[in-house]
């Protein structure tokens, strides 16, 4: 038995005790808690319930997420995928399916889904500090063109096969009038515009990868977040007209105002909190770390209390410290790398967690359809897109994989889609569809991804070898 | 309702985005202040190093972000504190349990434990005496497993002291070294003895709350059993991670992270402290002689002031339901009879170990004051039943915390400028 074996044993067995330790704990939790778990939360015993076993999901989550994430490694799979593998697994969706109980309920997988706007921006911080004004300037242009190529080919290209293909597929979406038709074909195109610049993030951390794709998909990838919000904008602002009816959606002018003020907000708070960490920052002599981890609470909770997008604003703020401060930031941005393995675990492993195994259980054929015809579409649009807009000749047949990961800003627009649309009879089934569609996206786009790394030469090991 | 409060109920939505920011700001200001060389300089200032030890700074700043005040925290945001605080406890537990390895245990000088085993018994027993009075005027008719953790508290309050005698003693002379290492060993112990007796009388207390006696029974002797194998079960669990990390700081963040939340998280889901788990967990990593769990014990005791500020902020919301009147009350009982109490057990204990020490020396006073632990416990039972009784207790013992860390220093000062000659005696 060689050394790696051996430690995939011992991390085996080690998850294993984990887990029948938290399933013990949950056993005899009724006896010994009793009625002093629900006495806390003023008598809401969901809520006693939830706020009791919530900091050992979180530590089951973290731990379990990064055995299992070591685990895989070895066989060439991207521990992410591991991440988000050990959250399908602890979630509320699977195991009560087959009729067990499931080691993270539901109700504190909602509680956990608050560390998320955290977790982005932290993450979002260091995705900030890797965008370069010197590179944008250069490919500012570039980038333009291979967005508006691959937006427009995946828009209109799902758009058209959820038209003709998915929706028909579904009953409760197969009689739809046709302008209804249309709009939620084309929120599906949108939706699968949308790719996750945290699992590109985490897939560039995690391989080490260095070059020009990795620079232009995480460049891509933000400025997508823009275009998105805007597009988004545009679609929810057609929901009256295309289901006829006057009071849904919002006035256009309300939307407008919304949008400019996400957009906006979001890019001036962002350039005020980077100004802001950076003169904190130079007068702390230790613990920079845990300043760190304040911003970014302070960041989470400031965006949640005026509407603006976290991502976006810790994002703003790590690309102002990088581009205006590069060597006197240095120092938080290698502390930020630190804290970022426990984050990508809890944060990876609720999101699987969240997966809905009942949609994709129910829907997986037209779920299917839509993933294939959306990789399709991504590989074409962004091929085309990397050939317009003459990115280096290395890349241009891999880059469209960088572009496959789906995850947290494509679920937040699928339930802005369905809370915009309202309460009629078809829109859990629209719901599912999307998530379940995301759910595939979410753990296939990873390995695709770090293939496409590979194949382009900019993994430490493809270097080695070329 | 305060000013900033009818301010919110007449603008909502801007007033309430303007007292979250000012909160973020109080807070970051001070957390960013405490960070600075500036600060530094100003600790080695003695009042303001008894202000600082006493948790004065981080507690007003809990209090101006807290409920009453700007109402930054309220609502989820306080219920979200429940888990947070229950982390920050375990982690409080595992710095206290590291002290417990054997060979530092065995290091204990006789006449110390003799000390701590008679201020115990002295002070328990005022204790035992103020938690009857308190129960005794108006609480009698409160459910037992609602009122018994909170009187709990005001027992434990009485125990053990705070192991700093810099803003006592700044200039130690060769005499004083040993009496200032014993007052701060003492208090490291004392921190173990209350956590202990924690862990002791709550299961009891929930037995005795139970309405069936076989079950509390069981509850009763089933809880050390769980806490003791799970912290077996972390400790080596920890061990067996960190030697197959080589090193890395962000995996062994990753093994320090899980060991802190899955202890606190299992003592939530079990109906024990996070306090005892956590000291427990703490006390096996101590003992199991790895150098991996060398790095595992220097992250997590450099996390100690954090958890110690983030405790403090939190109680100042947290004791926004109690009682003022009666907090106060209790307040100045706890650190008024440990004023008069501690200093007589500590004079004999400390004249009896080392004979040339004065007897009227500073350090007597140091066990005059409240160790922070003793917040940490009494956290405990607002955590566990959100009572308003509960809230009451928490800020009294955070009175009794800040007074007790300034009055022994003022004590301390008055006595030496009337110990000194003045000078037209001296000629």
């Amino acid at each position: 038995m060689n050394d790696q074996t051996r430690r995939t044993l011992v991390l085996l067995g080690v998850l294993g005790l984990l887990a029948g330790l938290v399933f013990l704990a949950h056993a005899v939790e009724p006896m010994l808690a009793g009625d002093l778990a629900t006495i806390g939360a003023g008598g809401d015993a969901d809520t006693g319930r939830a706020l009791n076993g919530v900091t050992l999901s979180l530590g089951f989550l973290l731990l379990g997420s990064w055995l299992l994430g070591e685990i895989v490694s070895p066989f060439g799979l991207p521990r992410v995928v591991g991440y988000l593998v050990f959250g399908v697994l602890a979630g509320p969706g699977l195991l009560p399916a087959l009729g067990l109980p499931a080691p993270v309920a539901a109700n504190e997988l909602e509680l956990l889904r608050k560390l998320d706007a955290l977790a982005i921006s932290l993450i979002a911080l260091v995705a900030g500090g890797e965008i370069k004004v010197a590179f944008l300037r250069g490919m500012l242009g570039r980038i333009a063109t291979l967005l508006a190529t691959q937006v427009g080919l995946i828009l209109f290209g799902v758009g058209v096969v959820a038209f003709f293909l998915v929706l028909p597929m579904v009953p409760s979406l197969s009689g739809l009038p046709t302008p209804a038709a249309i709009h939620l074909s084309l929120v599906a195109g949108l939706l699968c515009v949308a790719n996750s610049p945290a699992i590109v993030i985490a897939m560039i951390a995690e391989t080490g990868a260095r070059g020009p794709m990795c620079d232009t998909a995480l460049a891509a990838t933000v400025s997508k977040d823009l275009v998105l919000v805007v597009l988004l904008t545009i679609m929810l602002a057609f929901v009256p007209i295309a289901f006829g009816s006057a009071d849904d959606g919002g006035s256009g002018g309300g939307l407008v105002g919304e949008a400019v003020w996400h957009l906006a907000g979001s890019i001036g708070f962002g350039v005020v909190v980077g100004i802001a960490m950076h003169f904190a920052a130079t007068k702390i002599e230790k613990r920079i770390d845990v300043f760190i981890v304040l911003c970014g609470f302070a960041i989470a909770f400031a965006s949640d209390a005026l509407h603006l997008a976290p991502l976006l604003v810790a994002l703003v703020a790590g690309f102002t410290q990088a581009n205006i401060w590069p060597e006197r930031s240095e120092r938080m941005f290698h502390s930020i790398e630190t804290l970022l393995l426990p984050v990508y675990c809890v944060f990876f492993a609720t999101a699987g967690a969240g997966i809905r195994i009942d949609a994709v259980l129910a829907l997986w054929p037209v779920a299917l359809l839509l993933v294939g015809s959306r990789l399709v579409l991504v590989w074409a649009g962004t091929t085309a897109g990397a050939k317009l807009a003459r990115l280096d000749p290395g890349i241009r047949p891999w880059i469209w994989t960088a572009f496959t990961p789906q995850a947290g800003v494509a679920i937040a627009l699928a339930n802005e889609v369905a809370k915009a649309i309202g309460d009629r009879p078809f829109v859990p089934d629209l719901a599912a569809l999307f998530l379940a569609a995301i759910a595939i996206n979410e753990v296939l786009g990873p390995l695709l991804m770090k293939w496409g790394l590979q194949r382009a030469g900019e993994t430490p090991s493809a270097s080695a070898a070329g | 309702m305060t000013t900033p409060l009818l301010l919110a109920a007449a603008a909502e939505g801007a007033t309430r985005v303007l007292a979250v920011f000012v909160g973020i700001a109080v807070v970051g200001a001070a957390a960013t202040f405490a960070t600075t060389r500036l600060y530094a300089r100003l600790q080695r200032q003695r009042w303001v190093a008894a202000f600082t030890a006493g948790g004065w700074f981080a507690t007003i700043a809990g209090v101006l972000i807290g409920p009453r005040v700007l109402a930054a925290v309220e609502g989820d945001a306080l219920l979200a504190l429940r888990p947070i605080l229950g982390i920050a406890l375990a982690w409080i537990g595992l710095i206290v349990g590291l002290q417990l390895r054997r060979t530092l245990v065995a290091a204990i000088p006789p006449n110390l434990v003799r000390w701590l085993v008679r201020d115990s018994a002295v002070a328990g027993g005022v204790g035992v005496i103020v938690a009857a009075c308190w129960w005794w005027t108006g609480h009698a008719d409160q459910p037992i497993s609602i009122v018994g953790p909170a009187a709990m508290v005001i027992v434990v309050a009485f125990l053990g002291w705070a192991p700093e005698t810099r803003t006592l003693r700044a200039d130690l002379t060769p005499g004083t070294v040993a009496p200032a290492q014993q007052v701060q060993a003492g208090g490291g112990l004392g921190a173990i003895l209350a956590i202990a007796a924690v862990g002791l009388a709550m299961p009891v207390l929930q037995a005795a709350g139970d309405g069936s006696a076989t079950r509390g029974a069981v509850i009763a002797a089933l809880e050390p059993v769980l806490a003791i194998g799970t912290a077996l079960l972390l400790g080596l669990g920890a061990r067996l991670l960190l030697r197959r990390t080589a090193g890395r700081e962000s995996e062994a963040l990753v093994i320090t992270l899980a060991l802190v939340f899955l202890s606190a998280g299992i003592a939530n889901e079990l109906g024990f402290s996070p306090l005892v788990s956590g000291m427990l967990a703490g006390a096996v990593i101590a003992n199991l002689r790895d150098p991996h769990l060398r790095d595992l014990e220097r992250s997590l005791q450099s996390a100690e002031p954090g958890m110690a500020v983030l405790m403090l902020l939190s109680c100042g919301s947290l004791a926004a339901e109690a009682h003022a009147g009666e907090a106060i009350v209790l307040g100045l009982a706890i650190a008024g009879l440990r004023l008069v109490l501690k200093p007589i057990v500590a004079r004999t204990a400390l004249r009896r170990a080392f004979p040339d020490l004065e007897e009227r020396d500073p350090l007597t006073l140091g066990p005059a004051r409240l160790p922070m632990i003793a917040i940490a416990i009494a956290v405990g039972p607002v955590l566990a039943t959100g009572d308003g009784s509960a809230a009451t207790v928490l800020a009294g013992v955070m009175i009794a915390l800040l007074l007790g860390a300034i009055a022994p220093a003022l004590a301390g000062r008055r006595r030496a400028s009337s110990d000194t000659p003045s000078p037209g005696v001296a000629a």
